[in-house]
Protein backbone atom coordinates (compact mmCIF):
# COMPACT_ATOMS: atom_id res chain seq x y z
CA UNK A 1 0.00 0.00 0.00
CA UNK A 2 1.24 3.16 -0.49
CA UNK A 3 1.63 5.87 1.80
CA UNK A 4 -0.93 8.14 -0.24
CA UNK A 5 -3.40 5.39 0.56
CA UNK A 6 -2.37 4.65 3.89
CA UNK A 7 -4.53 5.70 6.77
CA UNK A 8 -3.68 7.24 8.77
CA UNK A 9 -0.27 9.19 7.90
CA UNK A 10 1.97 8.98 10.91
CA UNK A 11 2.03 11.77 12.29
CA UNK A 12 -0.88 12.97 10.69
CA UNK A 13 -1.85 15.66 13.30
CA UNK A 14 0.88 17.69 13.60
CA UNK A 15 0.61 17.79 10.35
CA UNK A 16 -2.98 19.09 10.44
CA UNK A 17 -1.96 21.44 12.92
CA UNK A 18 -3.89 19.80 15.58
CA UNK A 19 -1.55 18.56 17.83
CA UNK A 20 0.65 21.87 18.29
CA UNK A 21 2.97 20.43 21.33
CA UNK A 22 5.26 23.03 21.93
CA UNK A 23 8.87 23.21 23.79
CA UNK A 24 7.88 23.62 27.39
CA UNK A 25 8.19 25.93 30.41
CA UNK A 26 10.97 26.79 32.22
CA UNK A 27 10.54 26.53 36.31
CA UNK A 28 9.54 28.85 38.64
CA UNK A 29 11.72 26.80 41.32
CA UNK A 30 8.34 25.52 43.21
CA UNK A 31 8.81 21.87 43.73
CA UNK A 32 5.08 21.03 42.94
CA UNK A 33 6.04 22.90 39.68
CA UNK A 34 8.97 20.95 39.00
CA UNK A 35 7.15 17.92 39.68
CA UNK A 36 4.66 18.81 36.92
CA UNK A 37 6.96 20.44 34.90
CA UNK A 38 9.14 16.92 35.26
CA UNK A 39 5.78 14.77 33.83
CA UNK A 40 5.42 17.56 31.43
CA UNK A 41 8.55 16.69 29.96
CA UNK A 42 7.27 13.03 29.20
CA UNK A 43 4.39 13.66 27.60
CA UNK A 44 6.56 15.80 25.53
CA UNK A 45 8.71 12.86 24.50
CA UNK A 46 5.52 11.15 23.51
CA UNK A 47 4.19 13.63 21.43
CA UNK A 48 7.10 14.37 19.66
CA UNK A 49 7.62 11.12 19.10
CA UNK A 50 4.22 10.04 17.60
CA UNK A 51 4.22 12.89 15.94
CA UNK A 52 7.48 12.88 14.24
CA UNK A 53 8.66 15.96 15.58
CA UNK A 54 12.44 15.77 15.13
CA UNK A 55 12.99 19.10 16.90
CA UNK A 56 10.16 18.41 19.93
CA UNK A 57 12.09 15.23 20.55
CA UNK A 58 15.40 16.84 20.78
CA UNK A 59 14.06 19.81 23.00
CA UNK A 60 13.78 16.65 25.26
CA UNK A 61 17.04 15.88 25.47
CA UNK A 62 20.30 17.25 27.00
CA UNK A 63 23.07 17.80 24.48
CA UNK A 64 24.71 15.18 26.01
CA UNK A 65 21.50 12.51 26.53
CA UNK A 66 21.19 8.97 26.31
CA UNK A 67 18.73 6.82 24.57
CA UNK A 68 18.38 2.84 25.50
CA UNK A 69 16.23 -0.19 25.98
CA UNK A 70 15.29 -3.62 26.78
CA UNK A 71 12.95 -5.54 25.37
CA UNK A 72 11.73 -8.09 28.00
CA UNK A 73 14.71 -7.61 29.63
CA UNK A 74 16.72 -9.23 27.41
CA UNK A 75 16.88 -7.95 23.89
CA UNK A 76 18.91 -4.18 24.28
CA UNK A 77 18.22 -1.61 21.97
CA UNK A 78 20.98 1.10 21.52
CA UNK A 79 22.59 3.46 23.51
CA UNK A 80 22.25 6.22 21.83
CA UNK A 81 24.66 8.69 22.89
CA UNK A 82 24.10 12.57 22.44
CA UNK A 83 20.95 14.52 21.12
CA UNK A 84 22.01 14.29 17.57
CA UNK A 85 22.46 10.83 17.55
CA UNK A 86 19.01 10.08 19.13
CA UNK A 87 17.49 12.31 16.94
CA UNK A 88 19.51 10.47 13.86
CA UNK A 89 18.63 7.32 15.28
CA UNK A 90 14.61 8.30 14.96
CA UNK A 91 14.44 10.03 11.97
CA UNK A 92 16.01 6.53 10.39
CA UNK A 93 13.22 4.58 12.06
CA UNK A 94 10.10 6.46 11.70
CA UNK A 95 9.65 6.37 7.60
CA UNK A 96 10.29 2.30 8.02
CA UNK A 97 7.24 2.30 11.10
CA UNK A 98 4.06 2.67 8.74
CA UNK A 99 1.47 2.84 11.62
CA UNK A 100 0.41 5.88 13.58
CA UNK A 101 1.57 5.14 17.28
CA UNK A 102 0.94 6.49 20.35
CA UNK A 103 2.61 5.93 23.39
CA UNK A 104 0.48 6.49 26.70
CA UNK A 105 2.06 6.69 29.97
CA UNK A 106 0.97 6.59 33.03
CA UNK A 107 2.00 5.89 36.66
CA UNK A 108 4.40 8.33 36.54
CA UNK A 109 5.99 8.48 40.43
CA UNK A 110 8.88 10.67 40.79
CA UNK A 111 11.92 10.20 43.09
CA UNK A 112 15.33 11.63 44.32
CA UNK A 113 14.22 15.24 43.18
CA UNK A 114 16.74 17.50 43.89
CA UNK A 115 15.80 20.89 42.71
CA UNK A 116 17.95 20.55 39.54
CA UNK A 117 17.87 16.35 39.36
CA UNK A 118 15.21 13.53 39.56
CA UNK A 119 14.20 10.46 38.34
CA UNK A 120 10.94 9.48 37.05
CA UNK A 121 9.19 5.82 36.36
CA UNK A 122 6.36 5.72 34.25
CA UNK A 123 4.14 3.14 32.59
CA UNK A 124 4.31 3.05 28.65
CA UNK A 125 1.35 1.63 26.94
CA UNK A 126 2.13 1.81 23.03
CA UNK A 127 -1.08 1.62 20.72
CA UNK A 128 -1.10 1.39 16.80
CA UNK A 129 -3.58 2.35 14.17
CA UNK A 130 -3.58 1.25 10.99
CA UNK A 131 -5.80 1.46 8.23
CA UNK A 132 -9.09 1.94 10.42
CA UNK A 133 -7.74 -0.91 13.13
CA UNK A 134 -6.71 0.19 16.47
CA UNK A 135 -4.34 -2.22 18.39
CA UNK A 136 -2.21 -2.73 21.62
CA UNK A 137 2.00 -3.05 20.41
CA UNK A 138 3.29 -3.44 24.02
CA UNK A 139 3.02 -2.27 27.32
CA UNK A 140 6.52 -1.46 29.71
CA UNK A 141 8.03 0.28 32.58
CA UNK A 142 10.27 3.44 31.45
CA UNK A 143 13.15 5.02 33.52
CA UNK A 144 13.88 8.44 32.76
CA UNK A 145 17.07 10.56 34.28
CA UNK A 146 15.95 14.50 33.96
CA UNK A 147 18.26 17.99 35.10
CA UNK A 148 17.04 21.13 34.77
CA UNK A 149 19.20 23.78 32.74
CA UNK A 150 20.22 26.75 33.85
CA UNK A 151 17.15 28.19 31.92
CA UNK A 152 14.86 26.67 34.00
CA UNK A 153 13.74 23.55 31.64
CA UNK A 154 13.78 20.05 32.82
CA UNK A 155 15.28 17.69 29.79
CA UNK A 156 15.92 14.13 29.58
CA UNK A 157 19.80 13.01 30.46
CA UNK A 158 18.87 9.20 30.22
CA UNK A 159 15.78 7.55 29.24
CA UNK A 160 15.51 3.69 29.21
CA UNK A 161 12.94 2.55 27.87
CA UNK A 162 11.12 -1.52 29.22
CA UNK A 163 9.03 -3.45 27.15
CA UNK A 164 7.36 -6.48 28.07
CA UNK A 165 6.85 -8.07 24.54
CA UNK A 166 8.67 -7.44 21.44
CA UNK A 167 7.14 -5.13 18.50
CA UNK B 1 8.93 -18.14 30.63
CA UNK B 2 8.96 -14.18 28.63
CA UNK B 3 9.08 -12.06 30.45
CA UNK B 4 9.74 -13.55 33.43
CA UNK B 5 7.32 -11.14 35.94
CA UNK B 6 8.49 -8.47 37.62
CA UNK B 7 11.79 -8.72 35.03
CA UNK B 8 12.45 -4.86 35.78
CA UNK B 9 13.22 -4.80 39.08
CA UNK B 10 15.03 -8.44 38.96
CA UNK B 11 17.12 -7.23 36.09
CA UNK B 12 18.45 -3.85 38.33
CA UNK B 13 17.01 -1.72 35.58
CA UNK B 14 13.70 -0.31 38.05
CA UNK B 15 15.46 0.91 41.08
CA UNK B 16 12.12 1.37 42.82
CA UNK B 17 12.46 3.21 46.29
CA UNK B 18 9.92 3.89 49.09
CA UNK B 19 9.03 7.55 49.00
CA UNK B 20 10.67 9.78 51.69
CA UNK B 21 9.33 12.75 53.05
CA UNK B 22 9.20 15.36 50.75
CA UNK B 23 9.91 18.97 51.26
CA UNK B 24 7.40 20.65 48.37
CA UNK B 25 5.04 22.93 49.39
CA UNK B 26 1.23 22.57 49.54
CA UNK B 27 1.12 23.11 45.81
CA UNK B 28 2.87 19.68 45.30
CA UNK B 29 0.32 17.60 47.81
CA UNK B 30 -1.91 16.73 44.97
CA UNK B 31 1.36 15.50 42.59
CA UNK B 32 2.80 13.16 45.61
CA UNK B 33 -1.03 12.42 46.33
CA UNK B 34 -1.04 10.92 43.09
CA UNK B 35 2.50 9.10 43.03
CA UNK B 36 1.02 6.84 45.86
CA UNK B 37 -1.34 5.82 43.81
CA UNK B 38 0.99 5.06 41.26
CA UNK B 39 3.45 3.91 43.32
CA UNK B 40 1.12 0.55 44.83
CA UNK B 41 0.78 -0.21 41.26
CA UNK B 42 4.25 0.00 40.60
CA UNK B 43 4.59 -2.54 43.83
CA UNK B 44 2.05 -4.72 42.64
CA UNK B 45 3.55 -5.39 39.30
CA UNK B 46 7.16 -5.44 40.44
CA UNK B 47 6.46 -7.64 43.14
CA UNK B 48 7.59 -5.46 45.62
CA UNK B 49 6.44 -6.26 49.18
CA UNK B 50 8.39 -3.56 51.19
CA UNK B 51 7.01 -0.93 48.66
CA UNK B 52 3.35 -2.72 48.95
CA UNK B 53 4.28 -2.10 52.80
CA UNK B 54 5.22 1.49 52.63
CA UNK B 55 1.91 2.43 50.67
CA UNK B 56 -0.64 1.62 53.78
CA UNK B 57 -0.73 3.20 57.05
CA UNK B 58 -0.64 0.28 59.82
CA UNK B 59 -4.72 -0.40 60.18
CA UNK B 60 -5.62 0.28 56.06
CA UNK B 61 -9.03 -1.50 54.63
CA UNK B 62 -9.02 -2.83 51.43
CA UNK B 63 -11.79 -4.27 49.62
CA UNK B 64 -14.05 -4.61 46.64
CA UNK B 65 -16.92 -5.26 44.60
CA UNK B 66 -17.08 -6.65 41.34
CA UNK B 67 -18.63 -7.42 37.92
CA UNK B 68 -20.73 -10.65 38.49
CA UNK B 69 -21.98 -9.16 42.08
CA UNK B 70 -19.37 -11.05 44.30
CA UNK B 71 -17.57 -8.44 47.30
CA UNK B 72 -13.91 -9.21 48.36
CA UNK B 73 -12.44 -8.20 51.36
CA UNK B 74 -12.14 -6.33 53.87
CA UNK B 75 -8.98 -7.70 54.28
CA UNK B 76 -7.66 -5.38 57.26
CA UNK B 77 -4.52 -4.31 58.77
CA UNK B 78 -1.19 -3.43 56.43
CA UNK B 79 0.57 -6.93 56.81
CA UNK B 80 -2.84 -8.86 56.09
CA UNK B 81 -3.19 -6.67 52.71
CA UNK B 82 0.11 -7.22 51.87
CA UNK B 83 0.37 -10.81 52.46
CA UNK B 84 -3.35 -11.09 50.67
CA UNK B 85 -2.36 -9.54 47.51
CA UNK B 86 1.27 -10.69 47.58
CA UNK B 87 -0.34 -14.23 47.79
CA UNK B 88 -1.45 -13.68 43.82
CA UNK B 89 1.89 -13.83 42.86
CA UNK B 90 2.53 -17.36 42.90
CA UNK B 91 -0.33 -17.76 41.37
CA UNK B 92 0.01 -15.41 38.49
CA UNK B 93 2.98 -16.26 36.05
CA UNK B 94 2.47 -13.59 33.93
CA UNK B 95 3.69 -9.89 33.93
CA UNK B 96 0.83 -7.82 34.92
CA UNK B 97 0.66 -4.23 34.32
CA UNK B 98 -2.12 -1.87 36.63
CA UNK B 99 -2.37 1.35 34.66
CA UNK B 100 -3.89 4.22 36.56
CA UNK B 101 -5.54 7.10 34.10
CA UNK B 102 -8.06 9.39 34.63
CA UNK B 103 -7.84 10.44 38.04
CA UNK B 104 -9.09 13.13 40.54
CA UNK B 105 -8.37 14.25 43.72
CA UNK B 106 -10.89 15.07 45.68
CA UNK B 107 -11.60 16.26 49.02
CA UNK B 108 -7.97 17.45 49.75
CA UNK B 109 -7.03 18.69 53.25
CA UNK B 110 -3.98 19.35 54.87
CA UNK B 111 -4.02 15.84 56.17
CA UNK B 112 -6.61 13.54 54.10
CA UNK B 113 -7.62 13.34 50.49
CA UNK B 114 -9.49 10.89 48.45
CA UNK B 115 -8.83 9.54 45.06
CA UNK B 116 -10.73 8.63 41.90
CA UNK B 117 -8.64 6.88 39.28
CA UNK B 118 -9.72 4.10 36.59
CA UNK B 119 -7.60 1.15 36.25
CA UNK B 120 -6.65 -0.54 33.17
CA UNK B 121 -5.16 -4.40 34.11
CA UNK B 122 -3.06 -5.80 31.29
CA UNK B 123 -1.52 -9.34 30.73
CA UNK B 124 1.69 -9.82 28.96
CA UNK B 125 2.64 -13.91 28.09
CA UNK B 126 4.57 -13.42 25.42
CA UNK B 127 1.56 -11.81 24.46
CA UNK B 128 -0.20 -8.28 25.63
CA UNK B 129 -4.12 -8.68 26.64
CA UNK B 130 -6.12 -6.44 28.59
CA UNK B 131 -7.33 -8.20 31.82
CA UNK B 132 -10.16 -6.33 33.09
CA UNK B 133 -11.04 -2.33 33.86
CA UNK B 134 -11.67 -1.26 36.82
CA UNK B 135 -12.16 1.70 39.39
CA UNK B 136 -10.32 2.71 42.60
CA UNK B 137 -11.51 4.93 45.53
CA UNK B 138 -8.52 5.22 47.45
CA UNK B 139 -8.60 7.20 50.91
CA UNK B 140 -5.07 8.52 52.10
CA UNK B 141 -3.94 10.26 55.13
CA UNK B 142 -0.84 12.21 55.93
CA UNK B 143 1.40 10.30 57.95
CA UNK B 144 4.74 11.29 58.72
CA UNK B 145 5.16 14.00 55.87
CA UNK B 146 4.27 10.64 53.72
CA UNK B 147 0.95 10.55 52.23
CA UNK B 148 -0.31 6.46 53.19
CA UNK B 149 -3.43 5.00 52.16
CA UNK B 150 -6.28 3.47 54.39
CA UNK B 151 -8.78 2.84 52.55
CA UNK B 152 -8.37 1.03 49.16
CA UNK B 153 -11.79 0.19 47.46
CA UNK B 154 -11.85 -1.43 43.80
CA UNK B 155 -15.13 -1.24 41.75
CA UNK B 156 -14.55 -4.17 38.69
CA UNK B 157 -16.21 -4.28 35.79
CA UNK B 158 -15.82 -8.05 35.72
CA UNK B 159 -15.95 -10.78 37.84
CA UNK B 160 -12.89 -11.14 40.22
Amino acid sequence: MSEAEQRPVPGWSRELGLSTVGAGSASDGDPGVDRVLIMDRIFRYAWGFDERNIDGIGECFTEDGIWEGWVMGTDHVGPFNGRAAIQGFMGEFWPNQEDQRRHVFTNIIIDDYTGSSAQAHAYLLLMSSMNAETSPVTVGPYRFDLVKDEGGVWRLSHLRGGWDSPF
Amino acid sequence: LIPAPAWGFASGDLPLVPATADQADADAQRVLVAERVHAYAWAFDERRRDLLAACFTADAVWHGSFGDGSRVGATRGRDAIVAWLSSYWNRQDDQRRHLITTMQVDALTPTRATVICSLLLLSVRQELSPVLTSFYRVGLQLTDGQWLIDDLFEGGDLAF
